[in-house]
């Protein structure tokens, strides 16, 4: 670019591929957006405002790491990130306790928009490779729509420092920082994270319970009667698990644009099954019921917390599912998608290591030729 | 036999047994949910580790090399056996929570550490300042963690039935913090923080050793 003549010299490789993160977090969050958008319309102003500040908590966390560890704009990042924790306790302390979520909002999204902007120097402050959008609209739908406004707040914090940007940022995290972010919530404030469920369009007699929490203690007799709206409008869960129907159709998506491999996403649901038979449990409704699809396809899928080769990934997908089916069915807890993922994260070099695969021409040790 | 200030201090920070050395995890771990059980963990540490240093460097000349490591658990068992029966006999409470980890001191790898590193192989006054300043750094880093999980997993800081501080009724504690994994967390925290601290010391003193050019070579971390 400097010398500015016709000639270009450059080292390989030459051909290049147009993806670039952004273009495939540009994707994933295509993939989102059905259901997403059947949630905002289900759950309306409660489950938007949870989408909403999880997504803008999520990239403002980021940007602030990045300011802080770059050494650009130190003051003004400290000046945010005090504001936007101090303004909002102080406006619930003032007794406004509906309009602090709005002032966090506001807040954050000021100082987004100021970085992402052209500096007076002419150059981009930060740009943003949607990393982050896609960790925080996942920690959203992993959320009960009526957890209080704080929950996503504190949880996309959770999810963007303590789970990513603390091992050296994307490609460096060993666990998905979403599920991080939620398995941490779930300790912390188990009462907010269990409750808050949301009973929309009134198709059921379920209140207060999930499918799967009535499945775990037999208060559902008949669970087909629960397949219709596991696929369509779910009567009671998180955010994300409104319709398994729109997410598969997301999911779909990704897969046409190569995206995602079928690896994972099919070896988790089809061990879920088998497992599930094997256990004596109804395996479609286990397949539609809780956090498996959205799981399986898009929390399970990511790059960087996956084997990569494609046997490490089917290996990966089957004790996914295994181990899933193996908590909802012998532990306490009603749901065991967060705990499965999150553990095979740990194991995901050991996994790496073990499926590497062989080289052409190379002889496996202990297979040498004979003399 | 000349008296160094360095074996007093080396503990504290540079060898901290926990955050350098990163032995005696289990019971840190497991103790510093609340700031008055690590203070009275540390206090029984302290007076173990020193006290067994002491014994050991001063039977030194007459332990058989070959079973040093039984004779070294006989020393510490015994200090051990002494603090677990006075917190018995005056501190009934604290010893209830502090449950299997004061006899559990007797294998805690510190004491062993540095019978075996230390106190084995330097003189009587050495082993005093050493089991001292080990043991301090020790307790340094439980109170510090213990102040941490107190205070965000309960949202108060209590000690002998007094409330120090408190973050207010709307504080909704998250309990994780006063959970295994939230100890976890916070260890590597305070590590995290420890390494990014000394590399920034060592960056600036190079730094001004060079004058101000060339970019020094990263220190700390592991």
């Amino acid at each position: 670019m400097a010398g500015g003549g016709n000639l270009v010299v450059t080292v390989s490789p030459h051909i290049k591929s147009p993806e670039t993160t952004g273009s495939i977090m540009r994707l994933v969050l295509l993939g989102l957006l059905p259901a997403t958008l059947w949630a905002c319309v289900l759950f309306g102003i409660s489950g938007i405002a949870v989408i909403a500040i999880s997504v803008i908590t999520a990239l403002f966390c980021e940007v602030t790491w990045h300011n802080l560890r770059d050494g650009k704009g130190t003051g003004r990042t400290w000046f945010a990130l005090v504001s936007s924790l101090v303004v909002p306790i102080g406006v619930s302390a003032a007794g406004l306790g509906r309009a602090a979520p709005a002032a966090a909002i506001a807040l954050m999204s000021a100082f987004i928009l100021s970085e992402a902007g052209i500096s007076r120097q002419g150059e981009r402050r930060h740009s943003f490779d949607g990393s982050a959008a896609v960790t925080g609209l996942l920690l959203a739908l992993v959320l009960p729509p009526l957890v209080p406004w704080w929950i996503p707040f504190v949880g996309a914090f959770i999810a963007i420092w303590l789970g990513k940007e603390i091992f050296g940022g994307l490609g460096y995290n060993v666990f998905n920082p979403a599920l991080v972010a939620r398995a941490i919530l779930v300790l912390s404030w188990p009462a907010h994270l269990t409750a808050g469920w949301f009973r929309s369009l009134g198709i059921d007699a379920t209140s207060k319970a999930t499918p799967l929490m009535l499945a775990k203690t037999g208060a559902a007799a008949d669970l087909t009667a629960y397949y219709a709206p596991l696929l369509l409008n779910n009567p009671g869960g998180c955010i994300g698990e409104v319709s398994a129907f729109l997410l598969l159709v997301g999911g779909a998506m990704l897969l046409w644009k190569r995206v995602i491999t079928w690896e994972i996403p099919v070896t988790y649901l089809g061990a879920m099954a088998v497992a599930s038979v094997l256990m004596g449990v109804d395996p479609v409704f286990h397949l539609l019921a809780g956090g498996a699809v959205l799981g399986a396809v898009f929390m399970a899928t990511d790059y960087v917390t996956s084997p990569v080769s494609s046997r490490g990934k089917i290996v990966f997908g089957i004790m996914c599912g295994a181990i899933t089916m193996l908590l909802r069915v012998y532990s306490k807890a009603p749901e065991g998608v967060t705990s499965a993922i999150l553990f095979m994260n740990m194991v995901t070099p050991l996994i790496d290591r073990s499926t590497m695969p062989r080289p052409f021409g190379v002889v496996r040790a202990g297979r040498g030729v004979r003399k | 036999m000349r008296v160094r200030l360095i074996d007093l201090t080396r503990g504290l920070v540079q060898e901290n047994p926990l955050l350098r050395l990163m032995i005696g995890l289990c019971s840190a771990l497991a103790v510093s949910v609340k700031v008055e059980n690590t203070i009275f963990m540390g206090l029984a540490v302290i007076f173990v580790l020193t006290l067994s240093n002491i014994v050991i460097s001063a039977i030194r000349p007459v332990t058989p090399d070959n079973i040093r490591i039984p004779i070294f658990l006989v020393v510490v068992s015994s200090f051990v056996t002494i603090v677990d029966l006075v917190l018995k006999a005056y501190f009934p409470e604290v010893y209830a929570r502090l449950g299997v980890w004061i006899p559990l001191i007797v294998v805690n790898c510190i004491i062993l550490g540095r019978a075996e590193a230390f106190a084995y192989r330097n003189g009587i006054l050495a082993s005093t300042l050493d089991g001292l300043g080990m043991g301090a750094g020790y307790t340094l880093v439980l109170i510090v963690m213990g102040i941490v999980r107190e205070l965000l997993g309960t949202g108060s800081i209590t000690m002998m039935g007094v409330t120090l501080i408190s973050l207010g009724t709307g504080f909704q504690a998250p309990t994780f913090m006063i959970t295994f994994p939230g100890a976890f967390l916070t260890f590597g925290l305070i590590m995290g923080a420890l390494n990014k601290a000394q590399s920034a010391l060592a960056e600036r003193a190079a730094r001004r050793a060079t004058g101000s050019a060339g970019r020094p070579t990263p220190v700390g971390g592991v």
